[in-house]
């Protein structure tokens, strides 16, 4: 069949020598090659994250499962007192000591003092 | 491409892939631009789709399994992107059969050649084929391709491409012999 179209040929009517075409496929090859290189780095970073983040995910989640869990076993209730009594100033000890009345004193005469010390200081 | 050389190329893969990939271009990259240029015509658009071609190649050969013959799957890949090059010239609307016009205008443009001449009739001839029936007279008539190598390079059956290839060959006979 393809005997037939023999006096035709396969001679193509476009005129691009085999000098630009040669230099047309080395110029693509370099191209793709060069290419080709980025795209294998650029898919070895993103293969680096694609590791790296679930990584560091699942480390900060046990991290902070840890944390939930030890500060459980610490938190007992006999510990907690003992803090909160170790924290207590003694200027708290004696306020708590007092009753509402003398309370109520003692704050009155903070403001008078405080007004008469700003008199003092007007007429200074 | 004879086995010697596909085995050669084939081994170098599997040791320096750019090795590989510069001596298969040497070997096969003007008969895939040529295969391109055959379906979009326009150099521009060929030039384009062999640099896409190339890069694709380069970027698969390391999964390339060598499941099938290298020079199919190399096929495969060029018409692939001359194809995606007149699906996107055709638009969403018009079909690649459609670009016949405009294809034979840019031969026109294109051709060094005399209108009246052998080599541009017989190019006319072919762009009146359906684009599946001209990709597979190409591959068989300019590429010397076996139908199985077209088979692996296009997915269709021996079957099929025979009968492409002979509807194909009898539009071009007719053609022929209407306008020289």
């Amino acid at each position: 069949m393809m005997e037939k179209f023999e006096n035709i040929g396969k001679q193509m009517p476009y005129n691009e020598s085999q000098e630009y075409l040669d230099n047309l496929v080395s110029r693509v090859t370099e191209k793709a090659v060069e290419e080709g290189r980025e795209s294998l780095q650029k898919g070895r970073k993103r293969g680096l994250h694609t590791i790296l983040w679930p990584a560091v995910s699942v480390a900060a989640a046990a991290a902070v499962l840890l944390f939930v869990f030890l500060g459980r076993g610490a938190g007992e209730p006999e510990n907690q007192t003992h803090i909160a009594m170790n924290t207590e100033s003694p200027i708290d000890t004696f306020l708590n000591g007092l009753s509402d009345e003398e309370l109520m004193q003692l704050s009155s005469y903070e403001i008078e003092e405080v007004s008469l010390a700003e008199e003092d200081k007007s007429y200074e | 491409m004879d086995k010697t050389l596909e085995k050669e190329i084939t081994g170098l893969l599997n040791t320096d892939v750019e090795k590989g990939f510069r001596l298969l271009m040497q070997h096969c990259g003007k008969a895939l631009y040529w295969h391109i240029r055959r379906i979009v015509v326009c150099h521009d658009d060929a030039e384009d789709a062999l640099q896409e071609t190339s890069i694709k190649i380069f970027r698969s050969l390391e999964t390339y399994r060598g499941d099938g013959k290298l020079i199919s799957w190399v096929y495969r890949i060029a018409t692939n992107e001359a194809l995606h090059v007149l699906r996107k010239k055709a638009g969403l609307l018009r079909s690649l059969d459609s670009l016949s016009q405009s294809l034979s205008g840019s031969l026109a443009e294109e051709s060094s050649l005399d209108e009246g001449s052998v080599e541009v009739v017989f190019q006319k001839a072919l762009l009146t084929l359906p684009t599946q029936q001209r990709i597979v007279f190409n591959m068989r008539y300019y590429d010397d391709l076996s139908y199985e190598e077209i088979a692996q390079a296009t997915g269709k059956s021996v079957g099929t491409l025979k009968v492409n290839y002979h509807y194909a060959y009898q539009k071009v006979k007719d053609y022929l012999k209407e306008n020289l």
